[in-house]
C-alpha cells in the first residue's frame, strides 16, 4: 500500500525541483510571460476593441500613424493595427496547430520505431532522414502549391512535415528508458506491448517532449511567415504578419512607408525570441547536458 | 577500409535520392492542371489530338510508371521543358546553378569565420560579459527570419545611407565587373549566412566546454602548456568534431534560406526560378529544381560524412 504513495511524492518532488530551476531561469520566464500575454492580446484585444482589418478607409490610403489610425494604413487603406493583431491570430494559429499536427504523427512512429526495432525502425527512421536531408521550405512550397495556398494547407503542410523532429526525439529517449529495469520487469510478468508503452515508457519518454513543442511552434511561425512573404501562404484579404510583409517586396513601400513593414516584422522577431527564450529555460531545467 | 566506407555512404545516398525524387513526383502527379491544359484552349484541338499527345506524354498510365519513364530520361540527362517558357529545364538550371553556388557558398564560408571564433570566445570565459552577450545575439539572429532581415538591411544600406546596392547581380548600366558583383553579393549573403550564424555559435560553445572537462586538457594545463595552446591546439580540435557535423547539416537550411533571400534581393538564381515556376505551376521545372537541390544536398551530406571521418580517428569504418 505504501509503495504508490511513495512513489507519488517522488514524482512531485521531480517535478518541483524542474519547476523550481526554470523559475530560476528570468529570461524563460520573461519569455513565457511575453508568450501569453500575446496569445491573450490577440485573443481578447478583438472583442473589446473595435478593430476591422478587412474595412479600407478611403479618406486614408498610405497613411502614417496617426490618432485615428495608431500604427497608419497599407496601400488600400486599411487600418494596420487591426491587421496586426488579427495577423497575430492567425500566425500564432498556425504555429501552435501545426505543431500539434507533428507531435500527434512523430510520437507514435518515434515510439513504434523505439519500441520494435528491426524492420520498423530501418522504414521510419530511413524516411526520417530522408525528409530531414531535403531543405524544407522547398518541399513545404512545392506541397502548398499543389494544395492551393491557405491557413489551412499551410497549418497541414508545415505540420505533416515537421513530424521528422518529434519522431527522432521520441525515438531517442525509447531507446534509453528500453534498457530500464521496470521495462523489464514490466515484459517479464507478460505486461501487453500496448500497456507497456503507455504505462511505461511514454511517461518517462515524454518530458523532453516539452522543448521540441517550444522550438518547433517558433519554427513553424517563421516558416508560415516566409510562405506568406512569398505569395505562397495566408493569403489575403486575410491577414497574417508574413503577408503584411509582402508589400514590402516593392521598394517604394519599403523605403516610404516603414510603418508597414516594421511592426509585423517585430513581432515576428518579440514572438520567437520569447519562445525560444522559454523552450532554453526547460531545457536548462530538465538536463543541461541535452542537445536540442 | 576508408573505400568501403565511402562506398557504404554512397549506397545509402542512392535510396534517399529515390525516396526524395518519388516522393516530389507523387506530390507533383496530384497537382490541378496537366500539360495538355495548354493545348486545350485551343479551339481547333480535336480529342483524337489531345488523346494521342496524352499517350505521347505517358499521362495515360499510372503515376508510378511515369515516375520511372521520368526517371530514365533524367539519367539521360533530360528534366523535360518548360510548360510557360517551352525552353529545356536542364538549360534553365544549369544557367543560374553558378549564381545561387556563389550566394550559397559565400554564405556557408561566412558563416562559418563569424561563428567558429565567436563560439570560441564565448566559451573561453563562461557566465561573462562577453559569452551573454554572443548568446543575446545568437538567439536574435535565429529569432529573426530572413526575409524580415533582408528587408531591415535593404533600408538602411541600401535606401537611407546609399551604400550598397538593393537587389540583383549588376547594375543597369550594361557594365558588368567582378566588382560590381560583389557589392551586390554583400548583403545578401549576410542576411543568408545570419540565421545559421545563430545556431553554430550555440553549437561551437557547448561543444568547446565540453571538452574542456576532458581529462587530456587537465594533463596538456598540467605540462604548463600556454592557455591558448591548450585552447587551441588540444581543445579546439577535437571540439571542431561535432561541428562539422552541423554545419554539414544546415546544408538543406541554407539552400532553403537561398529561396527566400534571393526572392528578397531579386537575386536570379534557382531559388528565384523556383517562385516563379511555383507562381506559374510549371510543374517541369519545379521537378527539375527539387531534383538538383536533392543531389547537391546528399552530395554535400557524403563530404560531411567522409570530412568527419577524417577527422575523427575514433570513427570506425564499418
Amino acid at each position: 500500500m505504501s509503495q504508490p504513495k511513495k512513489e507519488k511524492i517522488q514524482k512531485a518532488s521531480y517535478a518541483r525541483e524542474v519547476i523550481d530551476k526554470l523559475k530560476a531561469h528570468k529570461l524563460a520566464i520573461l519569455g513565457l510571460c511575453i508568450w501569453v500575454l500575446e496569445i491573450l492580446i490577440v485573443v481578447f484585444l478583438p472583442m473589446i476593441m473595435n478593430l476591422d482589418p478587412y474595412v479600407s478607409d478611403y479618406a486614408a490610403f498610405d497613411a502614417p500613424p496617426s490618432d485615428t489610425h495608431i500604427l497608419g494604413t497599407d496601400s488600400i487603406g486599411r487600418d494596420l493595427f487591426a491587421r496586426l493583431i488579427y495577423g497575430g491570430r492567425t500566425s500564432l494559429l498556425v504555429g501552435i496547430l501545426s505543431t500539434m499536427i507533428s507531435l500527434i504523427i512523430g510520437v507514435p512512429l518515434g515510439l513504434l520505431a523505439g519500441y520494435y526495432r528491426g524492420i520498423v525502425e530501418t522504414v521510419i527512421m530511413r524516411v526520417a532522414d530522408v525528409f530531414m536531408s531535403f531543405p524544407s521550405i522547398v518541399l513545404i512550397l512545392v506541397l502548398v502549391s499543389v494544395l492551393g495556398p491557405s491557413i489551412w494547407s499551410v497549418t497541414i503542410v508545415i505540420g505533416v512535415l515537421g513530424w521528422t523532429s518529434f519522431a527522432r526525439l521520441i525515438y531517442a529517449n525509447v531507446l534509453s528508458v528500453m534498457e530500464k529495469e521496470y521495462v523489464e520487469s514490466a515484459r517479464a510478468v507478460g505486461t501487453s506491448d500496448f500497456w507497456t508503452i503507455v504505462k511505461y515508457i511514454l511517461p518517462n519518454a515524454l518530458p523532453p517532449i516539452l522543448i521540441t513543442v517550444t522550438f518547433q511552434t517558433a519554427s513553424a511561425i517563421i516558416t508560415e511567415s516566409s510562405l506568406s512573404f512569398l505569395g505562397m501562404g495566408v493569403q489575403p484579404p486575410e491577414a497574417s504578419w508574413g503577408n503584411m510583409l509582402h508589400d514590402a517586396q516593392s521598394i517604394t513601400i519599403l523605403s516610404r512607408s516603414p510603418w508597414v513593414w516594421l511592426p509585423p516584422g517585430l513581432a515576428i522577431v518579440v514572438t520567437v525570441l520569447s519562445i525560444n527564450f522559454f523552450g532554453d529555460g526547460v531545457r536548462d531545467a530538465l538536463d543541461p547536458k541535452m542537445k536540442i | 577500409m576508408k573505400g568501403k566506407y565511402i562506398v557504404k555512404r554512397i549506397l545509402i545516398a542512392i535510396p534517399t535520392f529515390f525516396g526524395i525524387t518519388l516522393l516530389a513526383y507523387l506530390i507533383m502527379s496530384m497537382a490541378p492542371g496537366s500539360p495538355l491544359d495548354a493545348l486545350l484552349a485551343d479551339p481547333r484541338i480535336t480529342a483524337e489530338e489531345l488523346e494521342r499527345r496524352s499517350q505521347e506524354l505517358g499521362l495515360d498510365r499510372p503515376a508510378i510508371i511515369q515516375y520511372f519513364t521520368w526517371l530514365k530520361s533524367f539519367l539521360m540527362g533530360d528534366l523535360g521543358y518548360s510548360y510557360s517558357s517551352h525552353r529545356a529545364v536542364m538549360t534553365m538550371i544549369t544557367e543560374r546553378l553558378g549564381v545561387t553556388a556563389l550566394l550559397a557558398g559565400s554564405a556557408l564560408i561566412v558563416g562559418i569565420v563569424v561563428a567558429l571564433p565567436l563560439g570560441i570566445f564565448a566559451a573561453s570565459k563562461p557566465n561573462s560579459l562577453r559569452d551573454y552577450i554572443s548568446g543575446g545575439l545568437s538567439f536574435v539572429m535565429v529569432a529573426t527570419p530572413s526575409f524580415f532581415m533582408g528587408l531591415l538591411l535593404i533600408y538602411i544600406f541600401a535606401v537611407n545611407l546609399g551604400w550598397l546596392p538593393s537587389g540583383g547581380i549588376f547594375d543597369s548600366t550594361g557594365v558588368k565587373t567582378n566588382a560590381m558583383l560583389l557589392r551586390h553579393l554583400i548583403l545578401p549573403c549576410i542576411v543568408l549566412a545570419f540565421q545559421n550564424i545563430g545556431s553554430w555559435v550555440r553549437y561551437m560553445r557547448s561543444s568547446m566546454l565540453e571538452v574542456m572537462q576532458e581529462d587530456y586538457i587537465m594533463t596538456a594545463r598540467a605540462k604548463g602548456l600556454h592557455k591558448w595552446s591548450v585552447n587551441l591546439k588540444h581543445g579546439l580540435k577535437n571540439a571542431l568534431i561535432p561541428v562539422v557535423t552541423v554545419v554539414g547539416m544546415s546544408v538543406p537550411s541554407l539552400v532553403g534560406g537561398a529561396v527566400v533571400t534571393e526572392q528578397v534581393f531579386n537575386w536570379p538564381g534557382i531559388g528565384m526560378l523556383m517562385v516563379t515556376a511555383i507562381n506559374a505551376r510549371d510543374y517541369p521545372v519545379i521537378m527539375g529544381i527539387t531534383v538538383i537541390i536533392a543531389i547537391a544536398v546528399l552530395v554535400v551530406n557524403l563530404i560531411t560524412d567522409l570530412v568527419y571521418g577524417l577527422l575523427d580517428p575514433r570513427i570506425s569504418y564499418r
